[in-house]
């Protein structure tokens, strides 16, 4: 069987979506080794350029991409991720390789085994090209500015004089500039939302349970949860599939699987979107205002109905910190303990897990309690909505050369959904997707969609035809090639 | 004796009177707590008081004695 003749350019490989270069590998226009050189060459290249990569597995990449040709050759056909590169937050072990966790006291831990995403995502015949750079400890403790990494600041592909939004920089970056179509990233308060907002891609947290952790770096055992960062809502569906699942190895797995489809069963005209008109025309920064309400235009032309919401009014900032302060501080209490803490980048980071000790037990319990109406509220409010729509993040990345503007922006009185829609639907354990929605000054902005548990294929559904109605999740930021 | 079922307390908590608590900012996806204080000493000072803080915020909410932690947390 001969190649076609038609030569692929690098930018049309490094842009392409997973689903795009499923249909090149198999149609043989490219190797698997070809393209796994470019990405790794790139990665390798442009990656520390913005502060995005932790280590390079090059070597090891090449060897898995000569059995997937081999597999192209003989018709082996594994599913759509067979063969496509791709890169992981540095908190997800890979045997026998560096998982810094991006904190200068874990920089020479080794791990003797796979996490369970990697095992899936090896199963799937995939390639792993690296492991990218995070806010240190996936920022436990809370940090003031960009540089909390081992890596330096996440530098945005967009304008490298900002930041690419925490904890899963690297994520964030590397698949904006185009050095892989997908990275794993993890959130436990708004670490995949706010890069991939930030950075201008797809970003989904999945249910909490529904993608096993271990092998990862925990932070707060209820509230951690790994998922995606990639070009489209499309390519989160097909990574998602392949990742999800039952796993005896983590306690918290839901034992439940993901079937992406790409045909919701459902006509968006039986929906019910509730979103706040004031989260789109008043809450965002002045500059946002516009694009967000040209996006929330689109979103009412999907033909579904829209109803006013508003998000119970729970304190959810202090349910929140108490939970990860809490757990946080149990998990890293040696590491505090011993003064090896003070070895981190960002004193905040320091100074809050030192303090984070002196939680009571009573306060961790009263969180936890008011975490069980939290989620008894949302139940009840999706008992009458099918999803939430709200900007994802209300003003544009921070500088990354600069510690964090903590000056709070005068927002309305009046809330509608947005404002704790982060904290609040980790806290009910919520599936969320952020997609590119707008531009301001050069800088992507962010729609999120969040449904009930286990209802990913919906708002994958709903995220999709907006990205068909739209192309900011198109465009990407200049990169040297 | 009266008793209230958790979703009618999951009103009652809800109310915004209650909800006012002033929110920590959470230290994942989005900044440290606000005007860090300038030297070493200070700046430590404050993570304590911001732990303190939070705890005398979640101290006012008042909850029945029925109402279960999410430990089993089930989505």
């Amino acid at each position: 069987m001969g190649r076609p003749a038609t030569k692929l350019d690098e930018t049309t490989v490094a842009f392409a979506t997973v689903a795009e270069l499923g249909t090149i590998l198999r149609n043989r226009q490219i190797s698997c080794v070809e393209l796994t050189k470019i990405l790794s060459r790139r990665l390798d290249t442009f990656g520390p350029q913005y502060n995005a990569l932790a280590l390079s597995l090059t070597a090891h990449a090449h060897k898995y991409a000569k059995d997937v040709d081999d597999d192209l050759k003989r018709e082996r056909f594994r599913g759509p991720l067979q063969g496509i590169p791709y890169a992981v937050k540095d908190l997800i072990s890979v045997a026998k390789y560096p998982t810094t966790w991006g904190a200068k006291p874990f920089a020479d831990q080794v791990f003797d085994y796979d996490a369970t995403v990697i095992k899936r995502l090896n199963k799937a015949k995939a390639i792993l090209l690296g492991k990218l750079s995070m806010v240190e400890l996936a920022g436990g403790g809370g940090y003031s500015s960009a540089s909390a990494s081992l890596q330096g600041p996440g530098l945005n592909p967009w304008n490298k004089s900002y930041w690419s939004g925490g904890s899963s920089s690297g994520s964030g970056a590397a698949v904006a500039a185009g050095l892989v179509p997908f990275a794993l990233g993890s959130e436990t308060s708004g670490s995949i939302l706010t890069p991939a907002c930030f950075c201008g891609v797809s970003g989904l947290r999945p249910t909490y349970g529904l993608v096993s952790r271990h092998g990862a770096m925990a932070l707060s055992w209820t509230l951690d949860k790994i998922g995606v960062l990639a070009r489209s809502a499309e390519d989160c569906g097909l990574v998602l599939h392949a990742i999800a699942g039952g796993d005896n190895d983590d306690p918290a797995s839901a034992r439940k699987s993901f079937y992406y489809t790409s045909q919701y069963y459902r006509k968006f005209s039986d929906f019910k979107i509730g979103y706040a008109e004031i989260d789109f025309s008043a809450w965002p920064d002045e500059p946002l205002r516009p694009a967000f309400s040209n996006a929330l235009t689109v979103v009412k032309s999907l033909g579904a109905q829209m109803v006013e919401a508003k998000l119970p009014d729970f304190p959810y900032g202090p349910v929140i910190g108490a939970i990860i302060d809490s757990e946080g501080a149990s998990v890293f209490e040696q590491l505090i303990r011993s003064g090896k803490v003070d070895q981190l980048a960002d004193q905040s980071q320091i100074d809050g897990l030192r303090a984070s000790l002196t939680y009571s037990a009573a306060d961790y319990l009263k969180a936890m309690r008011v975490r069980s109406l939290i989620q008894t509220a949302f139940h009840d409010l999706f008992a009458d909505l099918d999803l939430l729509v709200a900007p994802t993040r209300l003003s544009l990345p921070d500088r990354s050369d600069q510690p964090f503007d903590e000056t709070e922006p005068k927002r309305p009185d009046q809330k509608g959904v947005a404002s704790g829609l982060v904290q609040a639907s980790n806290l009910a354990g919520l599936p969320a997707l952020t997609v590119p929605c707008g531009f301001v000054n050069g800088l992507p902005m962010g729609l999120q969609f969040v449904g009930p548990p286990f209802s990913e294929n919906r708002i994958l559904a709903v995220a999709r035809e907006f990205q068909n109605r739209t192309d900011f999740h198109k465009r990407h930021p200049p990169v040297p090639a | 004796m009266f008793r209230m079922t958790r979703r009618e307390w999951t009103l009652l908590i809800a109310a915004p009177a209650l909800a006012q608590v002033t929110s920590r900012t959470s230290p994942q996806g989005a900044p440290a707590p606000p005007k860090p204080p300038a030297t070493p000493e200070e700046r430590l000072k404050k993570a304590y008081d911001d732990v303190r803080s939070v705890s005398d915020r979640l101290s006012k909410l008042e909850l029945p004695m029925n109402i279960e932690p999410a430990f089993a947390f089930k989505v």
